[in-house]
């Protein structure tokens, strides 16, 4: 499946209020043409399941939350997948989905790693679940049964040649006051008040 | 008694989630949070990942605390940076002072070398905490400063506060 193509089943899957938690490169300009208004864009690779599961976490579990994480991402933040297993029962809200294209594909298309890698059994080793998909019609039965409890994605995917195009114009302090504003229509609750005196 | 009447300053600010990578100085209190059920209390295995869950729960007007040792800025200083300087993702710690002016162990005394500049590099604005009775007021100013959303904000734990909770 290419990215495109998983974006595309995503749209048409998940709830229209679902809250986006998005790492950077491919993955983020794909999200950006789609759920721009309801994503934080997160240039911090390491970072997108731990700040998605404070997300998920603090908008209470009826309001479903994806993270859109890379494999170079993932294989960065490790050492959260401990605290994230044993957090699983409050986390059923969330999904999160690993691109897999073996490759830093922003950095020039190396390989992120030149092991084999299960991760399947990855996850099994902290007791948690990974489904790993690289057929369209598999991804659509996996993000059919989101959201029932905590899951992690693994989407193979094969993007082919060329360059990214960077078409998002948004920066890291733009994305958090627009993910910000998403949150309190969410929530319906003010969350930034950032004087209190006029 | 000590860890109690912290866990009552806590409360009284709105602090909901602590999620914490305990140490030698900080464990006693974050022994007794783990067992309360008036908060919710996460441990992690790395300084970035509590930062991370912290921010996010921030970023939902959740209050949270991160605890964890001065070291933990070391650690978790590419993701601070990366909140701090790039997105303006926020949050609030409580940081043991290991390496403080009387300290006897070796390894303790890089942690303080570094802990200044981090702080400052990272425009994390912080405040010193020296006994349980100032507590109270300088969590009240910690969530009141984050509120503005200009900053990370710490709460550095001195060893005499340290001496205080372990009462």
């Amino acid at each position: 499946v290419t990215t495109e193509e998983f974006f595309d089943i995503l749209g048409r899957t998940v709830p229209t209020d679902t809250t986006f938690v998005c790492s950077l490169g491919r993955t983020s300009e794909e999200a950006f043409a789609r759920f721009r208004g309801r994503t934080l864009f997160l240039d911090s690779m390491g970072d997108v399941m731990p700040l998605a599961c404070g997300v998920a976490l603090g908008v209470s579990e009826s309001h479903p939350v994806v993270a859109l994480d890379t494999d170079g991402g993932q294989l960065m933040g490790l050492a959260a997948l401990p605290t994230v297993a044993q957090m699983v029962d409050r986390l059923s809200n969330l999904l999160v989905v690993v691109f897999d294209n073996g490759i830093y594909e922003s950095a020039g298309g190396l390989p992120s790693r030149s092991c084999t890698l299960d991760w399947t059994r990855l996850g099994e080793a902290f007791g948690l679940s990974v489904c790993v998909v690289d057929l369209p019609d598999d991804c659509a039965v996996a993000l059919a049964s989101a959201f029932h409890k905590f899951a992690i994605l693994v989407v193979s995917t094969r993007n082919g040649p060329g360059v990214v195009k960077t078409n998002k114009t948004q920066d890291g302090i733009e994305s958090r006051y627009v993910f910000v504003r998403h949150l309190e229509r969410l929530l319906g609750k003010t969350i930034l008040r950032p004087a209190t005196k006029s | 008694v000590s860890c109690a009447i912290a866990l009552d300053a806590l409360l009284r600010a709105g602090v909901e989630t602590v999620v914490a990578l305990p140490d030698s100085k900080l464990s006693p209190l974050c022994a007794h949070l783990m067992q309360s059920d008036q908060v919710t209390y996460i441990q992690a295995t790395h300084e970035a990942t509590a930062v991370g869950i912290a921010a996010g729960l921030t970023l939902c007007g959740v209050k949270s605390l991160v605890v964890m040792e001065n070291s933990g800025l070391r650690t978790a200083c590419e993701t601070l940076a990366r909140f701090n300087l790039s997105h303006g993702l926020y949050c609030c710690f409580l940081i043991s002072h290991r390496g403080a002016f009387g300290e006897r162990n070796w390894w303790g005394f890089g942690h303080h070398e570094t802990m200044f500049p981090i702080l400052r590099m990272l425009r994390i604005r912080w405040s010193h905490v020296r006994s349980l009775a100032e507590l109270p007021s300088r969590i009240g100013d910690a969530y009141e400063m984050l509120a503005a959303g200009q900053c990370s904000v710490a709460l550095i734990a001195e060893s005499s506060l340290i001496e205080d909770l372990r009462r």
